[in-house]
Formats: structure tokens, C-alpha cells, sequence
């Protein structure tokens, strides 16, 4: 009984261009699910639920029902799963939801029904520092048993989730379009990590196209399984928003890293900030949020020991990358000299080289 | 009658020795030719009959037939008009057929019986001079050329009545001199592009003298207007001199391709050649129906600069991957294959990014897939022969007006530099190889030792910094030159650490 209406539901969701609100309205007019499924076309346009286009698409969608059952039925041959409102997994966060899903597409595992999590979200084009910000944050939160919830885009989405990874933590990525489908293409390796070590979760079903418009349904899951959000980097105006938008339609808290006044990316945290956001001026903050132990979360911060002429030249490095030859000019080294130092600074995990030949500090809370 | 006069073709950069038949015999009155000839040299027999007319010969009117041998061999190039005419002119009795021998002879003949230039003349010449010939007969304009091969006398001459007097009495003429060692010297004072011209860019001034230390080849990365060209053009500057051998070896490539000024006897700078990204693979390796040489052998004991490295087509990109190890490249086409020296140093530079700013985030607007997008138009195969890479950053106010730090003079880092190849080409002397570029994984495991405290540091390296195993044995190799140019028999650990400072990048570190 229960597979059937799993199934169902199944019909329901996969039409292209009926949304969860639709099949509410639909199931309401119908009277039960059941009813709502076998409408036919003419009584769709009656009740005036659906404009002509979505009534061609469910009039599609009935002819192939053939096609659909056996799609249904192959679907745990391709490692998905179909969850449907009504199933037992669906998780409760999403419940609360005015426009829940009606139907939720798997691959992997969904986070733990109680577990604490997190969003980490944030902008593509980031610097370097906040990619470095987001990764050392998605580790501190698996530290502390934190699921970490993004939407695997490039930048500071897919750092937090490798950074909780990395650290054997769970993540789950939530796309836009279907969950068989790696969105964006340059993410497979994290695609493959989550799939291992995580889940993929989408609302569109397998092999729908990541369209634009399907991106900001899905904001509204990223920050709907959170706790909280977390917002890294953003522009003053970006995708972000409207994620944070969501998460505080939903009575989600939203943290936001504080950034410089002129730092057109840290624009958008700056006026989250004015505006009410927390401010994330040190992870402590988030061990308040969630409870959990400070000393955890601030662990490995100590320092390495130094050498004097390694302290002199960490000296002169900033959190922003500096290329070699500034350094050289400042610290007057000879270029034998300084490269070996900035190579020991390096293995002992004091100095980073960003990308080559420029380097900055590691990250560490001091 | 008989007539038989020696001439040359050239194959590959060398010359191979032609023997040139004329008989003539009674019959119609016939100019046949043979010998597997291309349509340059068939088109001979119109200039050749018409110039000795216009020189005062009589042609009878007899059948002339005309053999050039060996008969498998392709016979190509504008040299073969004058042979032709005066084995001619000997089967008519004009020459007695003994003041020709010990003579080797080349040029191409006008209607009117003047002698023009040809391509090719000193692969020519050595190959005459070491078949055992006296002297040479050329075109006055490749006089200069001819005569830098010791061992040979070279008479320059203008005309085909000039010739006949030559063989009638050569002691009347004089042989043309080179002096190669002067013009070797002049050719090093007279060199315009120097290092002092840079600065600030300290550490990629260090990266060049280091590649051309041990003739590793470079990449420089950088924004627009950082300077990369300029120190790539400055780099043969810093290059061992020239050596009279690869002087000869060069300008023979030149000659044949036609690129040797007249006035020029011999090249006498390491070649710095700059094909545009949009060059053909063919331009670049050499090619056509019948094999020429390409820029990669133009560039022959000299820079290869590969501006914008990623706008170059990528099958174009690859085709170098070969001979840059194995220093030549074979050519095999319709009409047979050809070798070609290609022993040069490859100077590549390209920007961060499309926009060419990253990571300056204030100026680059490029995404990081943008960015990954634009360098994965570099395969990693070639990137593994880039054995020393640099980010060359963008130039302070203060070091464009000259402010800061004027560098040292070309000069002085050539002495370093040659120093150092000294130094290696002692140690490899029971060797094939010059260079520490060119060493092999079992030579390295011969000639770079490294003690106890080196190979942890090496240990620790690849451990904290995730260097791919690819990137081992250029640290070591740079590291062998850098501890070449600080004196130092043994690698010691700031030499390491330097290298290290000078790997190429690997993908990972610009996620």
C-alpha cells in the first residue's frame, strides 16, 4: 500500500513544470492522491490550476506511464531513491516548509534525522582567502560533528563540503537539476566523494537540466536543512541572498564573515551584517551556536617553532598573498636564501603557497 | 664527347655530391635531361642553353643529353645550372676536361650568363671539402659563406664567361678569407639586448640564469606588461658563447631555408626565434612535399619563445613533445624523410589566466573554472619538459622608473653561466649528454647524490606540499644546476629548497 503511493507520488513529481504547490492544489481539487492522478486533461483545464503548457506536459506524462513504471522500478539499479513526503526518510526540517517538496531524489545517504548541520555558502568567484576560510571552517565543523549542507557550486560551496570531507565528516549536496547529473562538471571529484561519503539530494528528477530558475527552489533546501547559515564571501548583490532570504523566511540564524569596506566580495556579508546577520569573528561563535566544545573547535592552532630568520620572514607575509619578489625586496634576502626559508615555513604549515609563487600565512586563530 | 663535372644537392642540412654528365652525340638536335630531376632544375636547360649562347659558346646542333647522378637521388634547389653549362661546354671541347677535377662548382646562371645566389652553400662546400675536392667554384654573393670552411679554397664568381676563365688559369684568382674567430668576437661585443635593461625581477632574472645554466627549459607565468618577453630576449645574451662548431650548424640551417643575409658569412648569435601562436604544426617542426626546416630547427642551440603559450593550437603544442627529447626531429614525407638538429631551449610564457590578472582579484574577473579552463590548453606532458617555471608579478611604480635595483650587466652573468656548463660538461664527459636538462633517471642516480638530511627534506616536501612524483626528478636536475652554478660538487639543501621554489605549478595548486 505504501509502495503504491510512493509511486504515485512518483507520477506526480516527475512531470516537468508542475511544482510542489501545483500538486497540492491538484490533490485538493481531485480529493485524495489517488484521485489527483488519474485527472484527465480536460478536468485539469477546468479547474484551472494549470495554464495550457502544464496540461500538455501531465497529457504527456500519462501516455508514457508505461515507460515511467519501469524508469521507477530501475531507479535503485542506478543508485537513487525516490522519497516521497509521505515516506518515513523524508527529513523533518523540510516539513515545516510552506512549499515542501513533494518528492526528494537521493543518491548517497541523508544526514543523520537529529544531527546538527550547517550551511556553508557563498560566492563562486572568491578569493583566496575565503576559499581558504570556508575549507578550514567545513573541518572545524566536522570537528565538532557538524554536517556541513551546500549546493556543490564551484568557490566557497564545494571548499566547505571538501573541508568537512576531507576531515570524515558528512556533507550533503544539494543541486538543481537531477541528481545524476554532476553540476558543474569541474566538481566530479567532489560529486564522487559525496556519493561515497555523503549524499546528493535534488528536487528535480534524474536527468533534468540544471536550469537557472531551479537553482533558486533549491536555495531554499540548502538553508531549509540547516541549522544555520553561514555565508563566507558574497557580492552585494548574489545568489547568496537569496539563499539567506530563504533562511530567514524559515527562522534560520545566518552568520556572516566580517570583510574589509572595500572588498567588493565581502560587500554582501558587510550589509548582512548592518542588517541583523551575525557576525562570525571567530569560530567560537559557532561553538556557542551549536554547543559544542570551544576547545575542540579551536584545537591544532598552536604555533610551530620557529627559527629566528623564518619568524623574520613570516613577518613580512599577510593574509593576502605576496608574490616572491615583493617579499625579496622587503626582507633583502638573496633569492637562494629566502626561497629555502619560505620552503621550511611551508613544510612546518606556517606559510602557504596560494597559487606559485605567491605566498601568505596559514590560517590560524591567534 | 664527354663532359663530367662534380656539383652537390643538399638532404637534411647536409650536402650529398651530384656528378654531373654531358654527352654529346650526333642525332636530332635534342637538349634532353635526367636524373630524377624537380621542375627547378628540368627548367635548367633553357637558361643554361641560352646563357652560354649570350656568353660567346656555340651550341651545335647535335642531341646533348644531360645525367645527373646519383640517379635515386631527388635532385632539387637553383645550384645546378652552372654544372650543367660547363659539363656542356667540356663535351664541346670548350674546356679541356682535365682543369675541371679537384673542382666543385654550384650556382644558379641568368640568361645572360651571370651567376646568382643559392641556398645551402657552406652544407655544400663541407661536403666538398670532405669528399676531398681543392677548391669550389660559387656565386660571388655566397663568396662570404663558402669561405668559412677551413681546408678548401672558394672563389667567388660573377659570371659563366668568369668560370671559363678561372679553369682556364685559377692562379689569377684569389680565394675568398673568413675569419671566423673575429667575427665570432665582434658578434658577442655587438649584442644589444641586455640584462641591465631589467629591473627589479630578481627572481626571474635568477630562474633565467638558472635554465640557462644547465639549459633547462622555462616558463614564465605573469600579467601583461610584467616583462616576461623582455627576459625571455634576453636570455641567449646570457648563453655560452658560440662555439665555431654550432655556429657552422646553425648558419647551415639558415642557408638552406634562405634566411642567411648576404652580407653575413656565418650566423654568429644563438638564434631567438618567436613564431606567433598562430603558426601550423608543419611551420613549427619543418614539413612540406619536400622537408624544410621548421622554427624548432631554426631555433638550433638557441631560444624557442613561445609567447602566450595557451592560444598556441594544441596538437601544434604537442608535436614539440619528442624533439625536445631527442634534440632532432625526422621528417618523413612523399619523397623520402630528413633529419633535422632541433636542440633548443624552449622559453615559453603565458598569462594566469584569459584576463592575464589573476590572482589579482581587484583586476581578474575570471572564475576558477575559468581559470582551470584556460590552463588545461597546456597538456601535462609538455608541462613535465618546462623544467623550471616562475611567476613573474606585476612591476612597482618604483621599479619602472629605475628607482630600484639595476640589475647586473648580461655579461656578468654570462661568466657564472659558463662557469657552471664548464663545470657540468667535465662531469659528463665519459657521457652523451652537456647538459643537466638531459640527464636521465639512472644518470641522475649517478651524478646527483643526495646525502641523508637532503632526501628528508625531499621526503618532507613531497609529504606537506603534494608534489606529483613527475616533479621529483626536475627538482633534482635543477637543483644539480643550481649547486653547478654555486660551485658546489655536492647538492646541498638550499639547493633543493630552490628548486623546489622553481617547480613547474601542478594543477592542484590553482584550485
Amino acid at each position: 500500500m505504501k509502495e503504491d503511493r510512493e509511486w504515485l507520488w512518483y507520477q506526480m513529481t516527475t512531470i516537468l513544470g508542475i511544482g510542489s504547490c501545483t500538486i497540492r492544489k491538484l490533490i485538493e481539487y481531485a480529493g485524495s492522491l489517488e484521485e489527483a492522478v488519474e485527472l484527465t486533461t480536460e478536468q485539469l483545464e477546468e479547474s484551472h490550476i494549470c495554464n495550457k503548457r502544464m496540461a500538455a506536459g501531465w497529457s504527456r506524462a500519462c501516455a508514457q506511464r508505461e515507460s515511467l513504471r519501469k524508469e521507477y522500478e530501475g531507479l535503485h539499479r542506478r543508485g537513487i531513491r525516490f522519497i516521497s513526503i509521505e515516506n518515513e526518510l523524508y527529513p523533518e526540517r523540510l516539513k515545516d516548509l510552506s512549499d515542501a517538496p513533494c518528492g526528494l531524489w537521493l543518491r548517497g545517504r541523508l544526514p543523520k534525522p537529529c544531527s546538527p548541520s550547517a550551511a556553508i555558502i557563498g560566492s563562486r568567484g572568491c578569493t583566496p582567502y575565503g576559499l581558504e576560510l570556508a575549507k578550514e571552517m567545513g573541518k572545524k565543523l566536522a570537528g565538532i560533528g557538524v554536517d556541513v549542507i551546500s549546493g556543490m557550486a564551484i568557490g566557497i560551496d564545494a571548499a566547505g563540503q571538501w573541508g568537512s570531507l576531507n576531515s570524515g565528516g558528512y556533507s550533503l549536496g544539494i543541486l538543481g537539476g537531477g541528481v545524476d547529473i554532476c553540476y558543474p562538471r569541474d566538481n566530479i571529484a567532489l560529486y564522487e566523494m559525496l556519493l561515497l561519503q555523503g549524499g546528493i539530494l535534488s528536487e528535480a528528477p534524474p536527468g533534468a537540466v540544471p536550469l537557472p530558475a531551479l537553482f533558486r527552489l533549491r536555495n531554499r533546501l540548502i538553508s531549509g536543512l540547516s541549522d544555520c547559515v553561514i555565508v563566507v564571501e558574497a557580492r552585494e548583490k548574489s545568489g547568496t541572498q537569496i539563499t539567506v532570504n530563504c533562511a530567514l523566511d524559515q527562522g534560520k540564524e545566518v552568520f556572516a564573515l566580517p570583510g574589509r569596506m572595500t572588498d567588493p566580495l565581502s560587500r554582501g556579508c558587510n550589509l548582512m551584517i548592518s542588517q541583523g546577520a551575525r557576525i562570525l569573528y571567530d569560530f567560537s561563535e559557532l561553538a556557542d551556536f551549536f554547543r559544542a566544545d570551544v576547545k575542540e573547535l579551536l584545537r591544532e592552532s598552536a604555533m610551530p617553532s620557529l627559527t629566528a630568520l623564518e619568524k623574520m620572514v613570516y613577518g613580512y607575509l599577510s593574509d593576502e598573498p605576496r608574490h616572491f619578489e615583493e617579499i625579496l625586496h622587503e626582507t633583502g634576502l638573496p633569492v637562494g636564501e629566502l626561497m629555502e626559508t619560505l620552503l621550511h615555513l611551508e613544510i612546518k604549515g606556517a606559510a602557504h603557497q596560494q597559487i606559485k609563487n605567491y605566498y601568505r600565512r596559514s590560517l590560524r586563530m591567534e | 664527347m664527354l663532359g663530367i663535372v662534380y656539383s652537390g644537392a643538399i638532404s637534411g642540412i647536409d650536402g650529398m655530391a651530384v656528378r654531373v654528365e654531358a654527352d654529346i652525340s650526333d642525332g636530332l638536335p635534342q637538349f634532353d635531361m635526367v636524373g630524377f630531376l624537380a621542375s627547378e632544375v628540368r627548367e635548367a636547360r633553357e637558361r643554361v642553353r641560352t646563357a652560354i649562347k649570350n656568353t660567346g659558346f656555340q651550341l651545335l646542333p647535335k642531341r646533348y643529353t644531360i645525367n645527373l647522378s646519383p640517379a635515386d637521388l631527388r635532385k632539387e634547389g637553383n645550384g645546378f645550372d652552372l654544372p650543367i653549362a660547363v659539363a656542356v661546354l667540356v663535351a664541346s671541347g670548350v674546356i679541356p676536361q682535365e682543369l675541371t677535377e679537384g673542382c666543385m662548382m654550384f650556382g644558379e646562371l641568368g640568361l645572360d650568363g651571370t651567376l646568382r645566389p643559392i641556398n645551402g652553400t657552406l652544407s655544400l662546400v663541407t661536403e666538398a671539402k670532405e669528399i676531398g675536392f681543392q677548391r669550389c667554384i660559387v656565386p660571388r654573393d655566397n663568396e662570404l659563406e663558402g669561405s668559412v670552411v677551413e681546408g678548401i679554397d672558394v672563389y667567388g664568381l660573377e659570371s659563366l664567361r668568369a668560370v671559363v676563365d678561372f679553369l682556364a688559369g685559377p692562379d689569377r684568382f684569389c680565394p675568398g678569407v673568413t675569419d671566423v674567430t673575429t667575427l665570432l668576437q665582434e658578434a658577442a661585443a655587438r649584442s644589444t639586448e641586455d640584462f641591465s635593461d631589467i629591473n627589479g625581477q630578481l627572481a626571474a632574472k635568477r630562474a633565467t640564469e638558472i635554465a640557462a645554466a644547465g639549459f633547462h627549459n622555462i616558463l614564465y607565468i605573469g600579467p601583461p606588461g610584467s616583462g616576461k618577453s623582455m627576459l625571455a630576449r634576453r636570455l641567449p645574451s646570457i648563453l655560452p658563447r658560440l662555439t665555431l662548431s654550432e655556429a657552422l650548424e646553425i648558419t647551415k640551417i639558415y642557408s638552406i631555408c634562405g634566411l642567411l643575409p648576404r652580407e653575413k658569412a656565418l650566423v654568429c648569435e644563438r638564434p631567438f626565434r618567436s613564431p606567433h601562436h598562430t603558426i601550423s604544426m608543419q611551420a613549427l617542426t619543418g614539413g612540406g612535399r619536400t622537408p624544410k626546416p621548421g622554427e624548432i630547427s631554426l631555433a638550433n642551440r638557441g631560444v624557442l619563445f613561445l609567447d602566450e603559450l595557451p592560444e598556441f593550437n594544441k596538437a601544434t603544442l604537442e608535436v614539440l613533445r619528442q624533439p625536445l627529447e631527442e634534440h632532432k626531429i625526422i621528417l618523413s614525407r612523399v619523397r623520402g624523410s630528413c633529419q633535422y638538429p632541433a636542440n633548443c631551449q624552449l622559453v615559453a610564457a603565458m598569462n594566469p589566466c584569459s584576463c592575464g590578472y589573476y590572482p589579482d582579484r581587484a583586476r581578474c574577473s575570471c572564475s576558477l573554472a575559468d581559470v582551470n579552463r584556460y590552463l588545461g590548453r597546456i597538456s601535462q606532458p609538455l608541462l613535465d619538459r618546462l623544467d623550471i617555471c616562475i611567476e613573474v608579478p606585476r612591476l612597482e611604480y618604483s621599479d619602472l622608473t629605475g628607482t630600484g635595483q639595476c640589475g647586473e650587466s648580461s655579461e656578468d652573468i654570462r661568466m657564472r653561466v659558463e662557469e657552471a656548463v664548464k663545470r657540468q660538461q667535465a662531469r659528463y664527459n665519459s657521457e652523451k649528454i652537456l647538459f643537466n636538462s638531459q640527464l636521465s633517471p639512472m644518470q641522475i642516480k649517478k651524478y646527483c647524490r643526495l646525502g641523508k638530511n637532503q632526501q628528508e627534506l625531499l621526503r618532507q616536501a613531497f609529504q606537506n606540499m603534494n608534489l606529483s612524483a613527475r616533479a621529483y626528478h626536475r627538482i633534482i636536475k635543477v637543483s644539480r644546476t643550481i649547486a653547478d652554478l654555486g660551485d658546489s660538487e655536492t647538492i646541498r639543501e638550499q639547493h633543493i629548497c630552490e628548486a623546489i621554489g622553481y617547480r613547474s605549478f601542478d594543477r592542484e595548486v590553482w584550485r
